[in-house]
């Protein structure tokens, strides 16, 4: 295994196009790191750099202490998994898992052993002597991640490897490659789109938008303490509701104002917001769904039980162990999380406590988080 | 209460026989209709069929013809003594078997030349990153807007030169490569999925091992489809073996066939016999290849 380290990479095209920005990360040895985003924001390409698919336009590619830029893929020691598992479909299970090795002219003793070998962690063994074609989804995802894992390589990269298979086996996928994380101990890059995965999986993530890296946090990090409105709004299902509100101050006290409703601030925003020159400003408010209750039976909800959220509630959702409710707030649409005991039906006004502990507030120009605690990560790694 | 039940149910009997009865009728009526459809398509595709081979029918049948039974004022379809004669003249008055001989070594090295450099050109064009790579295909393609009889001349003199006349390799050398092969590789490489490549390539395969492990046997269609086409090319081939080649050992069969053609003493079923001869391979070509010559025109053309 080997650790990574990505130095102000940058990939731009010939049209002038630039994927990614000035990337810098260092991946430890062992880690699970996710490369997390929406669709063209860079991570794919920033993963093609590092497996050596795609030049790097300009920045440094080390692997444990050696610059990799110029060297050829098959010479940098990594295995990739594609979103299309990218089995050769004329070669047997064992053939296509052998083939890496076959190449690099290793012993037929060695490469049957690790061929078994990976077979028995994947439990694929009855399938070896099969064509892709007469293989299931889940199946060809295992034959495609013991292809890799039969190289024994310095990291393993994965393209979305998941992004094909239904919901279920998704899931159950997930739970398997968490598994053999840490039982291999590999250093693993993988892509995905998914929010589930990136905190299912991760050691640490990396959010990217438009080539750029927006936060690298472990996951619980970044959806406590995202560091901008992006990050905020990209982590979490559904996404946190943003509310543009006026800062206040009356009697001391501070309040966030809209739409006709006030919402009181704790010591540690209003600190922040006085400190900051917030007052009489406007801000963008941030809530999580899972933060606004029924009832103010939860953390601090009774000290603060003054600070309600009035929204007409447009669509509700029953999804067996929680209920969504959706309305809107002026421009802002508003999303609510409950526990099924939930009585608010549609048409009605809910009226939601907020727990303002867990509130986030962002700058409205630069979208930053006012409430952001510097990480230790933001030392190692270059945050934009 | 029960009686009526009863009658209720003989009626409800009554009118479910009824109704099978009537579906039994519509199934006969319907199975009589689509076997007529399908007895007047069989029938229109045999007249259609006969019509269309007619010429070939009937040259196979003059061919065993005795030259007499040919110029007569009736309409012989068919010989009314059959004879093997032509047969035997042609092969007796031209070495024909020679010449066939000769047709399918130049043809099948044509063939195997061209499916191993297009498929080797097409590969690049479409899996390599290169400069000007979009310029060269199509400066490849524009080639094919070039008849061969424009260039025929510079390239008798540029073989002359070399002292490659009346040999092997002035047939098959020129025709090594084809625009036309590079574009139908090309067109199939396209559609093969580029991850399988750019796996290969951090599995440490060479490009060269690529084309022969992977991509080799997983365009075996397009393989085919190249190989039907140029082979029957090749074969009928006749401008330029007539231009470069002079000797007997030399000739390729179409000009065999040429050489029956005597101004002195013409007979038709002569030649007709010697035709049949040498058509015999690249209509079996094209019966065994047809599937693999149609699935490889037509891939590409629409997303799979």
């Amino acid at each position: 295994m080997a650790s990574l380290a990505l130095r102000n990479v940058c990939k731009s095209y010939p049209n002038g196009f630039h994927a990614v920005k000035d990337f810098s990360l260092d991946i430890q040895d062992g880690e699970f790191i996710i490369f997390v985003g929406p669709s063209g924001c860079g991570k794919s390409t920033t993963l093609r750099m590092i497996a050596g698919l795609e030049d790097i336009t300009s920045g440094e590619l080390w692997i444990d202490d050696q610059l990799v830029n110029f060297l050829e893929p098959k010479n940098r020691d990594l295995s990739m998994v594609f979103q299309n598992y990218a089995l050769y479909p004329h070669m047997s299970v064992y053939d296509n898992m052998a083939f890496s090795l076959k190449v690099r002219r290793m012993d037929k003793k060695e490469i049957d052993r690790r061929v078994r070998e990976a077979a028995r962690i994947l439990e694929i063994e009855h399938l070896l002597d099969r064509k892709p074609a007469a293989l299931s989804g889940g199946q060809k995802q295992r034959v495609a991640i013991g292809s890799v894992i039969v190289r024994e390589p310095k990291a393993y990269l994965m393209d979305e490897p998941l992004s094909n298979l239904d919901a279920k086996l998704r899931t159950q996928m997930r739970v398997e490659l968490s598994k053999i994380h840490s039982r291999l101990k590999a250093t693993i890059i993988y892509v995905t789109h998914d929010q589930v995965e990136a905190m299912t999986l991760g050691t640490r993530i990396v959010v990217m938008q438009s080539g750029v890296i927006q936060q690298v946090a472990a996951p619980v990090d970044l959806y406590q303490n995202p560091i901008n409105k992006f990050v905020a709004g990209f982590i979490g299902s559904p996404a946190m509701n943003f509310i543009e509100a006026k800062v206040e101050k009356q009697e001391g006290e501070i309040f966030l104002s809209f739409e006709g409703q006030q919402v009181k601030m704790n010591a540690n925003c209003s600190r922040k917001l006085s400190d900051n020159g917030y007052i009489n400003r406007t801000v963008l408010l941030g809530i999580r769904p899972e933060d606004l209750h029924d009832s103010p039976d939860f953390e601090g909800g009774s000290q603060m039980s003054g600070n309600r959220l009035s929204f007409p509630v447009q669509v509700r959702e029953m999804l067996g162990a929680e209920i969504l409710l959706h309305g809107q707030l002026g421009k802002a649409d508003i999303s609510a999380k409950l526990k099924p005991g939930c009585r608010i039906q549609e048409g009605e006004r809910a009226e939601l406590y907020i727990d303002v502990n867990r509130i986030k507030l962002f700058d409205m120009q630069t979208e930053a988080n006012l409430l952001y605690v510097r990480s230790q990560y933001d030392a190692k790694s270059k945050i934009s | 209460m029960n009686q009526t039940a009863a009658a209720e149910n003989t009626v409800m009997k009554k009118s479910r026989e009824e109704i099978m009865q009537l579906q039994r009728e519509a199934n006969a009526k319907a199975l009589a209709k689509r076997r007529l459809e399908k007895g007047l398509l069989i029938g229109c595709n045999l007249i259609m069929a006969v019509f269309i081979l007619l010429p070939l029918l009937y040259a196979v049948s003059v061919a065993f013809m005795p030259s007499s039974e040919l110029f007569t004022t009736e309409i012989n379809l068919l010989p009314s003594n059959p004879t093997l004669e032509n047969f035997t003249q042609a092969l007796v008055k031209v070495p024909l078997a020679r010449f066939v001989c000769n047709s399918f070594l130049v043809a099948g090295c044509i063939t195997i030349g061209q499916i191993i450099s297009c498929s080797l050109a097409a590969f690049s064009f479409s899996f390599l990153d290169f400069k000007g790579k979009e310029v060269i295909f199509m400066l490849v393609m524009a080639t094919m807007m070039i008849p061969g009889e424009a260039t025929i001349i510079s390239n008798y003199l540029t073989v002359s030169r070399l002292g490659w006349l009346d040999s092997y390799h002035v047939l098959i050398i020129p025709y090594l490569t084809s625009a036309m092969g590079i574009f139908l590789f090309r067109q199939f490489y396209m559609s093969f999925p580029i991850s399988l490549f750019e796996s290969a390539k951090i599995d440490g395969c060479s490009n060269l091992r690529f084309i022969f492990t992977i991509l080799i046997p997983l365009t075996k269609s397009a393989i085919g489809a190249m190989a039907v086409y140029t082979f029957i090319n090749a074969w009928n081939m006749y401008m330029w073996p007539l231009l470069v080649t002079g000797s007997n050992e030399m000739r390729t069969v179409q000009i065999g066939i040429g050489m029956l053609d005597s101004v002195d003493s013409q007979s038709i079923t002569l030649m007709i016999a010697g035709v049949v001869m040498i058509i015999v391979p690249s209509i079996s070509i094209f019966i065994v290849g047809q599937k693999q010559l149609i699935r490889g025109m037509f891939s590409g053309a629409v997303k799979g």
